[in-house]
């Protein structure tokens, strides 16, 4: 039987997933499920654009990886324009180095 | 008043049973050389994530009574998390703030705090003017997986 999941997170389009809390940014999203999981809460994940990645890359690798904190992301890809071009093309190799 | 001064204000409202999640720097520093406790969860990185480390406890155990530490650097930095602070209310979260209108671990350079009333924003959010100290307490000497390991053990027990 598979748990329930509860998903926390910032809204992407094409995603419809939707937050149990209100988040303002990424980070604190993640955060916030850090916090959950500090109390042994593991049906968490989080949900955001890879935009919200590129926002996040301080929490990742300053306090989900050194503190050992397992809290799954999911990441749900941005839109084939301009503004999104950069972070879509780098995507893959970002997450490659940080779970490394 | 002194960091360490306000921070053992802080602490003597708090018992074995408060969880306490302090900011980075000198914030998490002082508050390990004066009051360590495996119930506190010192935040060495991540500028700004204390309040939502803290919220995340508080939502998930009503039960038990949160207290997050921040400097005013830090507290700028999640002007975002008071505004969700103040949306959900939680009641066992208290923030404190020390504030020295100074980012004090990095040499005591300005900040805007002193155009923001930071005690609006959210319910239990208290100010604590602090002095802008110019000596630094030395580094937190746990490793951050061990911090980790220790807080979940003593949280997961309560």
């Amino acid at each position: 039987m598979s748990e329930h999941i509860n998903y926390i997170g910032v809204p992407a389009s094409g995603c419809d997933l939707e937050s149990i809390i209100p988040c303002t940014r990424e980070d604190e999203a993640i955060a916030i499920a850090c916090g959950m999981w500090l109390c042994g809460v593991e049906n968490v994940k989080v949900f955001m654009q890879n935009s919200g990645f590129g926002v996040s890359l301080d929490v990742i690798t300053s306090l989900i990886r050194p503190y050992g904190i397992d809290v799954d992301l999911v990441v749900v890809r941005g839109s084939e324009t301009p503004q999104h071009m950069f972070m879509n093309t780098m995507y893959d190799s970002l997450m490659e180095i940080v779970t490394k | 008043m002194k960091r360490i001064t306000a921070i053992r204000k802080i602490m003597r409202r708090t018992n074995g049973k408060t969880i306490v999640v302090s900011s980075n720097g000198m914030v998490s520093r002082d508050l390990f050389w004066s009051c360590d406790r495996p119930s506190n969860f010192y935040m060495l990185g991540s500028m700004g994530c204390a309040l939502a480390i803290g919220i995340g406890i508080a939502y998930t155990r009503p039960d038990l009574k949160v207290v997050v530490i921040s400097g005013d650097g830090s507290a700028l930095m999640s002007l975002n998390t008071m505004a969700l602070h103040n949306k959900l209310k939680l009641k066992n979260l208290t923030h404190y703030i020390l504030d020295n209108n100074a980012h004090a671990t990095t040499g005591g350079q300005p900040t805007c705090s002193d155009a923001v009333d930071f005690a609006s924003l959210a319910p239990n959010t208290k100010v604590m003017k602090i002095a802008n100290e110019k000596g630094k307490s030395e580094r937190i000497p746990l490793k951050p997986v061990d911090i980790q390991r220790r807080f979940k053990n003593a949280i997961c027990n309560m």
